[in-house]
């Protein structure tokens, strides 16, 4: 895993993907917790993103899957190094 | 030494391969594990083609023996 | 040999050359009960493989008729069956590629006060469906009856594809326990699919079905396989199950069908209710 000094890759999937119009991101959020990390992303992609990953309380919404370098985010929260994977997949519903 | 007498036999002669290992191979199911049927089929593909199936599937062959233009078969259940 | 009549060897012969299948593997698909939620994208390669492999009863759920747009990816259906219920339609397609089958269909719209009558004659089921509402209802549904449920869903170029075995392994809810807010995730009808997208999941979820039925290989229990059809990668991601899931958890809270307005309601409060309905 290649170190990218302050940047992790936020994966999208899904209707994000849809929305942000890109596949992947590489941000400077190493050193943040995950939960601030994907406020700091609500707030900078644009008000059709946030709905998408919190409720109207601020609460992340318990609809999306959340990824640290491919294994589901620890509880307690983790906190983010440079080169980190971070995947946000949220559920499908077409048939 | 004498040929081993099967349990049980199977006319297949004309029936086209892949029928003549499916047939066979259904047959063997039925078996109880060291019983035997004997397969008859025609020479050529098939008498290639049925021993080394059943081998593939882990079964024994007992004799392959060419008679008045077909080839008979014996094979252990495994 | 005779459990089979000559057209059946002939027609399952691929199969039971297969040591893994065997004439015992097939008598097994032919005996078994299959339900598929939907008659649409990912419904259709399912039941016509399902069809095709010999599994003897298959269920078809579906309250709509045939549309134009379903026909880009829709395979169970013609041009000629514009307008009939798909629930038939899949019927004629189905019994017509293997008369050994029976297709039972069921023109209606699950709802928690049917689910559990309309699944309790099956083995498995499969959700083919194309909304929320019925892919939670599929889930509880079938880890309140122990049944094993294949969970598949597509947009635009992608596919998630997951197999729950209730009791052994994570169920929907695990992965996502409340439904994201209405109108939130686009359908296929607002987004759009590319149509051979239904058609790739569609026929994992059939072999995942099948290796269910034969008890074959390892199944996608525990993993959510994550398909990216403009890479065409594969990913597939462990997700364990939840403890505290409302479900299939240590306590549950749903215990019986819900309906997913009558959950959005309650979204609201810290604990979930569940409707019964007599």
């Amino acid at each position: 895993m290649s170190t990218n000094g302050n940047h992790v890759e936020i994966r999208l999937f899904g209707p994000l993907r849809a929305t942000i119009g890109e596949k992947s991101l590489s941000l400077p959020y190493a050193g943040m917790m995950i939960d601030d990390a994907l406020e700091r992303f609500a707030d900078e992609q644009g008000e059709a993103v946030r709905p998408m990953l919190f409720d109207s309380q601020g609460n992340r919404l318990r609809s999306i899957i959340l990824l640290l370098n491919d294994h589901t985010v620890d509880p307690d929260g983790e906190r983010l190094r440079g080169g980190d994977v971070v995947t946000v997949l949220l559920p499908l519903a077409g048939g | 030494m004498a040929e081993k007498i099967p349990d049980c036999r199977l006319d297949l002669r004309g029936t086209p391969c892949p029928l003549n290992w499916v047939k066979t191979k259904l047959r063997l199911e039925e078996l109880d594990p060291g019983s035997t049927v004997e397969v008859v089929v025609d020479q050529g593909n098939p008498a290639r083609n049925v021993p080394r199936s059943a081998r593939m599937d882990g079964h024994t062959i007992v004799h392959v023996i060419s008679e008045n233009g077909s080839v008979r078969i014996c094979i252990e259940r495994g | 040999m005779t459990r089979f009549t000559e057209s059946q060897i002939e027609r399952y012969s691929r199969h039971i050359i297969l040591q893994e299948v065997g004439g015992i593997g097939q008598r097994k698909l032919l005996d078994s009960r299959v339900l598929i939620i939907g008659a649409g994208g990912l419904s259709s390669p399912v039941g016509l493989y399902l069809a095709a492999a010999g599994v003897g009863t298959i269920g078809i759920v579906d309250s709509d008729t045939v549309d134009l747009s379903n026909l880009q990816r829709q395979i169970l259906h013609t041009t000629a069956d514009l307008g009939r219920p798909k629930c038939l339609s899949a019927q004629e397609t189905m019994e017509g590629i293997n008369p050994d089958v029976s297709v039972i269909p069921h023109q209606l719209r699950l709802t928690s006060a049917n689910v559990l009558d309309v699944i309790a004659d099956y083995d498995v089921v499969v959700d083919g469906a194309d909304n929320f509402p019925t892919r939670y209802l599929a889930n509880d549904a079938c880890v309140l009856s122990g049944k094993p449920l294949s969970h598949a869903g597509i947009l635009r170029f992608e596919g998630h594809v997951t197999t729950i075995l209730p009791g052994r392994g994570p169920c929907y809810r695990c992965l996502y326990p409340e439904p994201p807010p209405p109108g939130l995730v686009p359908s296929c009808q607002e987004a759009g699919i590319l149509g051979a997208i239904a058609g790739i999941i569609g026929s994992i979820q059939a072999a995942e079905v099948l290796k269910l039925l034969l008890g074959l290989g390892e199944l996608l229990a525990g993993r959510l396989l994550v398909f990216d059809g403009l890479d065409m990668a594969f990913r597939t991601i462990e997700l364990p199950r939840r403890p505290d899931c409302p479900v299939c958890g240590d306590r549950p809270t749903i215990t019986a069908p819900i309906d997913y307005e009558e959950f959005c309601r309650l979204r609201g409060g810290t604990t979930l209710q569940s409707e019964v309905h007599p």
